[in-house]
């Protein structure tokens, strides 16, 4: 035991300092959120969640640090980090950048991502299990059995497995990438955003970009690739963001001589965001998820 | 990354933090001489933080083996620096994480009549196969993957527009005396890299010298416990070959039929933290837990 407080005592270190005028880098900020740090408020040692960026009205950046017991701190504030790092096999995670009407950017929200969801985990036991009459909740709160494989013989050449990209074009907001207000709590049977933010131009709504997803690529013995999309807020008036999630969509053609196009909606991520991002009338918000995997 | 400390550094911190620390320390918790230990408390004792007197550093549970010696269990405790201690002679410190996916991988060697070890560990990957199968899941769109003969086959997510029929997407639910999908062994200890595609050394089924009797998969239903939501799988395979055969990897192959033609990619791929030996007669089951937390 002496030997490990010992060795902590070694690990110790105060928070690094960052670019005092850019936002920081992607993958430095991933470095920094998988340290531990203590939090003076809960008098114990919590991993980091999320780091808030800030561009002030002289040009510098502040930075504001979440924890996992979702307490905030300024980033130079009373606070260090133990120099131990948990690096899991699959991680993912969330980046939030607003820009004003001149498209500058003046806040950057990066977290990890806590949650893929049942529809998630319940698409790959499906498929693992070869189950073709299982089903899953879809976005509107009902259970429906998503197709993955052709019914034989069928004239029906239909079939989307599960795609969140393919036809997501700007004003889309079925599926894709969604954002919305709500700020309830993930459970496991969550099947959709609380509060999703329609497309549109009316009050509370916020025009969809088009989904946009980069192919995988490998830095060292990580893989990883992007699904981002652009929000604009076209309403009059401010909105709060509070929430996002992927939405997929599965269609497929029924058989028989007149087939039918069935189409579901399935949320198969939701994360509930550190801090709420509110864009103004004018602004714009992009929302990027990363999905990443280390090989050992 | 090249880390400074900031102004505000003091030794008052360093000490509030090493107290917090010294509070947080708990003694190694005692287990049975006589049964093997159940995986949730495995589970707990390969969430935390140890210290490695080979690396003089800090590092992250990884597996536990316990095997019968002189008529007790013995145990021997490995950590993510692949460096392994007799269990309860290494210290530890317990530090919430908070991770999005875990994979647990337990394989347990059996007698005709009773159980012989049981290894308990984390698994660390998920090999490219996978990631490019949920890149084009996502993106809607038949991605070109390395199978696992190293040949780039298309992964079908959608077939419009053809007249071939997708009639399996993606399943590892083969049946008895069926080696080729599902969960599969083998005998390499080459490491992954991002270009790992399959086992290094598949074990085949069958009766011949090197061969095991692969059973049939069991895929579960979703388990959810708390807001721990899990896909159990396992399969357990004989050694009837005459001699005792090394298992050292372990991987899930997933097969695609695309009309009558099946293609096979692999998903996932371990190496075992210690090797288990399955002496003829011996059967090993090899358990896999994907689970996700969600919060």
């Amino acid at each position: 035991m002496d030997l490990i407080i010992e060795k902590l005592s070694k690990e110790i270190r105060a928070f690094p300092l960052l670019r005092r005028y850019n936002f920081t880098p992607d993958s430095e900020l991933q470095d920094l959120l998988n340290y531990f740090y203590f939090c003076p408020l809960c008098n114990s040692i919590k991993q980091g969640f999320a780091v808030e960026e800030i561009l002030n009205d002289n040009g510098t950046v502040s930075r504001i640090m979440y924890l996992e017991c979702r307490h905030a701190y300024n980033w130079y504030e009373k606070a260090g980090y133990i120099d131990i790092k948990y690096r899991p096999s699959v991680q993912a995670w969330v980046k939030l950048e607003v820009y004003d009407e001149k498209n500058r950017l003046i806040r950057k929200l990066y977290q990890k991502s806590h949650s893929f969801l049942q529809q998630f985990i319940g698409l790959l036991q499906l498929a693992m299990a070869n189950i073709t009459n299982g089903s899953l909740t879809i976005t509107g709160g009902t259970a429906q059995t998503p197709e993955f494989e052709e019914v034989s013989g069928t004239t029906s050449v239909i079939l989307n497995v599960m795609t969140a990209g393919f036809g997501a074009s700007s004003g889309v907001s079925t599926y894709g990438i969604v954002i919305g207000t709500g700020t309830t709590a993930n459970s496991t049977s969550t099947y959709a955003l609380a509060s999703q933010i329609a497309n549109g131009t009316g009050a509370g709504q916020m025009q969809y970009g088009a989904m946009s997803i980069s192919s995988p690529t490998a830095s060292g013995n990580t893989i990883s690739f992007n699904l981002s999309r652009s929000f604009t807020n076209s309403s009059g008036g401010t909105i709060n963001v509070n929430e996002i999630g992927i939405y997929a969509k599965n269609s497929y053609q029924t058989a028989g001589t007149t087939p039918t196009t069935i189409t579901n909606y399935f949320d198969l991520a939701r994360d509930v965001l550190a801090s709420t991002q509110a864009i103004a009338n004018g602004s714009s918000l992009s929302v990027t998820y990363t999905i990443q995997i280390t090989i050992s | 990354m090249s880390l400074k400390l900031s102004a505000t550094y003091s030794l008052e911190i360093r000490k509030e933090i090493i107290d917090i620390i010294e509070l947080n320390l708990i003694k190694p918790q005692v287990l049975s001489l006589t049964e093997f230990t159940d995986d949730s408390t495995i589970q707990q004792i390969l969430n935390r933080y140890y210290y490695c007197p080979i690396c003089k550093k800090l590092e992250f549970g990884w597996s536990l083996y316990e095997y019968y010696e002189d008529g007790i269990i013995k145990r021997r405790l490995y950590l993510d620096c692949t460096h392994s201690y007799e269990y309860g002679t290494i210290g530890y410190i317990e530090l919430p994480i908070h991770p999005i996916v875990v994979v647990w991988m337990k394989a347990e060697v059996h007698s005709q009549d009773r159980q012989l070890t049981k290894l308990y560990q984390r698994s660390h990957s998920f090999l490219n196969a996978f990631i490019q199968a949920m890149y084009g899941m996502l993106n809607g769109s038949n991605v070109t993957i390395p199978d696992v003969t190293n040949t780039g086959q298309s992964f079908w997510q959608t077939d419009s527009g053809s007249t071939t029929p997708l009639n399996i997407w993606a399943s590892v639910n083969a049946g008895a005396g069926d080696s080729t999908y599902g969960i599969v062994i083998g005998t390499g200890t080459t490491a992954n890299s991002t270009s790992t595609y399959a086992l290094a050394s598949i074990i085949s089924n069958g009766t011949g010298a090197g061969q095991m009797q692969y059973g049939a998969m069991s895929v579960s239903s979703l388990s959810i416990s708390g807001s721990t939501i899990s896909i159990p799988l396992s399969r357990t395979m004989t050694n009837n070959s005459g001699a005792t055969i090394n298992v050292a990897e372990a991987g899930i192959y997933v097969r695609q039929q695309q009309g009558t033609t099946n293609l096979t990619w692999c998903w996932l791929r371990d190496l075992f933290s210690a090797v288990q030996a399955v002496a003829n007669g011996n059967s090993i089951t090899i358990n896999w837990q994907v689970q996700i937390t969600v919060s």
